[in-house]
């Protein structure tokens, strides 16, 4: 997979650097998207991860 | 009460936290920007930043996740003054780092950084199996197709490497003769795996899991590669004692009490040491070996 | 010699006429035949070998059709000479850092809600689930949403019913104000002057139907879930109840707003209290294994359990209602599903719980 990182380079890097992967996928990404965090003062982080629960609470339709 | 240093975004330590808040233990979450001043009330130290103030006396176990304490350090007019107010400040800041650090703890901020080539030396040296490494600037001497290449850097991430992609540096066989020299590059021998194995370590408890990721082209040589059809299976293993022993030992000299450590089975059976990485993520093999690492490291503080 | 391991992600779970596979990794499940799990049972105590040697030319090639079958799903590997002791067997203990999972809630007054809000000082509730007998506006809606601001709550869920004032910007507004909600389901809802948006926050369901909160209980198969915590909960603890507290449109507090005991009221009494009364959690430990009929289901781990609505066929000695979910329509005994509100056995059931009954 070429990459346009060892082209723009004046010293060479380390061999690694010509089979740099992209990261993630797309699938990975649109994951990504979907998740929402959420401010949580008593755990101290803006970050809380909204998690789809593990199961169905109710089973009314 | 217990001091954790992590990032705000960190969902390893909110996970940590729900078990704290069952256990009823008190905790001060520091994120990876916060500012502290070093202030003396009563002669005792307190450390303040806008978001915590706590005196260093109260803490009784500290937890570096992430980021550390930082200090805003003040500058000083005269160049003469400035000098010996630098090492001031920095007396006071290494003081009360040090004084944090022999508190009961999981890893120290001192001691974040890993270096891969020392490691795999003292790996060595207590007498765990290592593939063959080394390192060159050109590829004359490497057995094309039976080596491996990866990076000697904790960040393997490369920021906006292809148009609308960042870049990863997995590790990578290397299958071509290059003609020009390179920067220096860690190489080692390719092993031909059974299964990986990911450990767990907590002051001198091992959980371990057995990643297959073998039967799957994509996943074969790096097994962070994510395969979403079909996933690798991961399913609790358990070392033998020797090895096990050994990972002790590595971990003591290497003065991590908490990380991550991979290996490789390989199919003549040997274990081979990979790496360790004092603040990886355990999570995942936490929730699909339902070991609740989340549980022991708030039991643990 | 060969040997078959059985990866420890994988659970097969016995039923009376078939297996259920249950992949804990790619959470999944699927249904065999007996003659599979027995194959299973004897690779476990003798080599792959031994155990085909046992049978004639015919069953052999079965055998071997199994074997792959297991080997291709990678359910298991082979290992040489013995089999591989040290793949240790998944612990299903269940283990989890919250004091209630999720709260049902019946509502029509909102300051039912800022009870709720107050309680979360001190105990930790995952999820909320709002049933709501009347119609909510947005302001509404996303009042529910500002309550929690700031909690420990990790998500909201809420059944409506449908008003016609819910248009586009009234969902997508809702989207963009809303941080907890992560379902909304509308009934009533017999024209639809929304566009289902994809790029919502939460998920958006509706129906024609009126839903009442007597409707809940179902057992089906779109309700089942194959996922580690769900086994694990279901294999320790009653897979509805464990961990859930329902108050009901009096402001009641009770194990499950459908259920009859009742432990206080929300206006006088605090939910860490009624979480200490006795009787409270009778319910909590009452797995599928000691439920009758569903003992013997393949499903026992993925289903979700009903206590509110049962066949009130039998009871165990400490007096808890060890029966059938009522409105569950499968036979495990003959693997068959039919429609259970028609089924004349249910009849005396469905009386007491004042249900219609349609012939």
């Amino acid at each position: 997979m070429e990459n346009k990182i060892r082209s723009e380079e004046r010293n060479k890097l380390p061999l690694n650097f010509k089979y740099l992967n992209k990261l993630g996928s797309k699938k990975s990404k649109e994951l990504n998207k979907k998740i929402c965090y959420v401010k949580c003062e008593k755990f101290q982080t803006d970050f809380m991860t909204r998690v789809t629960p593990f199961k169905a609470f109710t089973r009314m339709l | 009460m217990i001091l954790i240093l992590s990032a705000n975004n960190d969902f390893t330590t909110n996970e940590v936290i729900k078990w704290l808040h069952i256990f009823d233990k008190k905790y001060i979450r520091v994120h990876e920007f916060e500012l502290f001043e070093i202030k003396v009330i009563d002669k005792k130290i307190l450390l303040k930043s806008q978001r915590n103030s706590f005196y260093i006396d109260d803490i009784n176990s500290v937890w570096f996740r992430r980021g550390g304490i930082k200090f805003n350090r003040l500058q000083f007019q005269n160049e003469s003054v400035n000098k010996i107010m630098n090492e001031t400040q920095f007396c006071l800041e290494d003081y009360v780092i040090k004084k944090l650090e022999s508190k009961r703890h999981i890893n120290k901020q001192s001691n974040n950084r890993t270096n891969k080539l020392l490691i795999l030396e003292k790996a060595v040296a207590v007498g765990l199996d290592v593939p063959s490494y080394f390192l060159a600037d050109n590829t004359d001497h490497i057995n094309l197709g039976k080596t491996i290449t990866k990076s000697i850097s904790e960040n393997i991430i490369v920021k906006s490497a292809f148009d609308d992609f960042d870049g990863i540096l997995y590790t990578s066989i290397v299958d071509k003769q290059e003609d020009e020299v390179f920067f220096p590059t860690f190489f080692q021998e390719k092993i031909e795996k059974e299964f990986e194995i990911r450990c767990f370590y907590l002051n001198g408890k091992v959980w371990s899991c057995a990643i297959f990721s073998q039967n799957d082209e994509q996943t074969k040589i790096d097994n962070r590669i994510y395969n979403y059809g079909k996933p690798n299976r991961n399913v609790r293993y358990t070392l033998p004692p020797e090895i096990h022993h050994k990972i002790c030992i590595l971990m003591t000299e290497l003065d991590y009490n908490c990380g991550s450590i991979d290996f490789i089975k390989s199919v003549d059976g040997k274990f081979y040491f990979l790496e360790v990485n004092p603040v990886g993520q355990f999570l995942g093999i936490s929730d699909i070996c339902n070991y609740t690492l989340e549980k022991e490291i708030a039991d643990y503080l | 010699m060969k040997y078959f391991n059985l990866f420890s992600s994988v659970l097969i779970t016995k039923g009376a006429s078939r297996v259920l596979i249950s992949d804990l990794e790619r959470n999944v499940s699927e249904l065999q035949s007996l003659d599979l799990y027995n194959l299973t049972e004897d690779l476990k105590l003798n080599s792959i070998e031994d155990v085909i040697k046992e049978y004639d030319r015919d069953s052999k090639e079965i055998i071997n059709e199994y074997i792959d079958f297991l080997l291709e799903n990678e359910y298991g590997f082979i290992s040489h000479n013995d089999w591989d002791n040290s793949f240790n067997p998944l612990s299903f203990d269940y283990d989890s850092a919250d004091v209630i999972n999720n709260l049902f809630l019946e509502l029509d007054n909102f300051s039912v809600l800022h009870k709720i809000r107050c309680a979360m000082d001190t105990i930790d509730i995952r999820y909320l689930v709002i049933y709501s007998i009347r119609q909510l506006s947005k302001e509404e809606l996303e009042e529910i949403d500002f309550i929690f601001e700031n909690t420990s709550l990790e998500g909201i869920e809420i059944y409506c019913p449908y008003h016609d004032q819910m248009n586009d910007s009234f969902i997508s507004g809702l989207s963009d104000q809303s941080q907890r909600i992560y379902k909304l389901v509308l009934y009533n809802c017999d024209n639809i002057t929304f566009s289902t948006n994809e790029n919502l926050k939460f998920s958006l369901e509706y129906t024609k139907d009126h839903i009442t909160i007597k409707n809940c209980g179902i057992v089906d198969l779109k309700y089942f879930n194959t996922n580690n915590t769900k086994i694990f909960e279901s294999k320790n603890y009653n897979s509805c109840l464990f961990k859930k507290i329902g108050i009901d449109i009096e402001g009641n507090i009770k194990n499950c707003p459908l259920m009859p005991d009742h432990f206080g009221n929300i206006g006088n009494t605090s939910l860490e209290k009624v979480l200490e009364m006795a009787g409270f959690k009778k319910y909590w430990n009452l797995t599928k294994d000691h439920i009758a009929i569903c003992k013997d289901c393949e499903f026992r781990y993925i289903c979700t359990d009903c206590r509110a609505f049962t066949e009130k066929t039998h009871q165990n000695k400490d007096g808890l209602d060890t029966s059938k979910p009522l409105k569950c329509g499968y036979d495990p005994y003959t693997g068959e599903w039919s429609e259970w509100s028609t089924n004349p056995l249910k009849e005396k059931a469905m009386k007491y719980y004042d249900f219609k009954i349609d012939k």
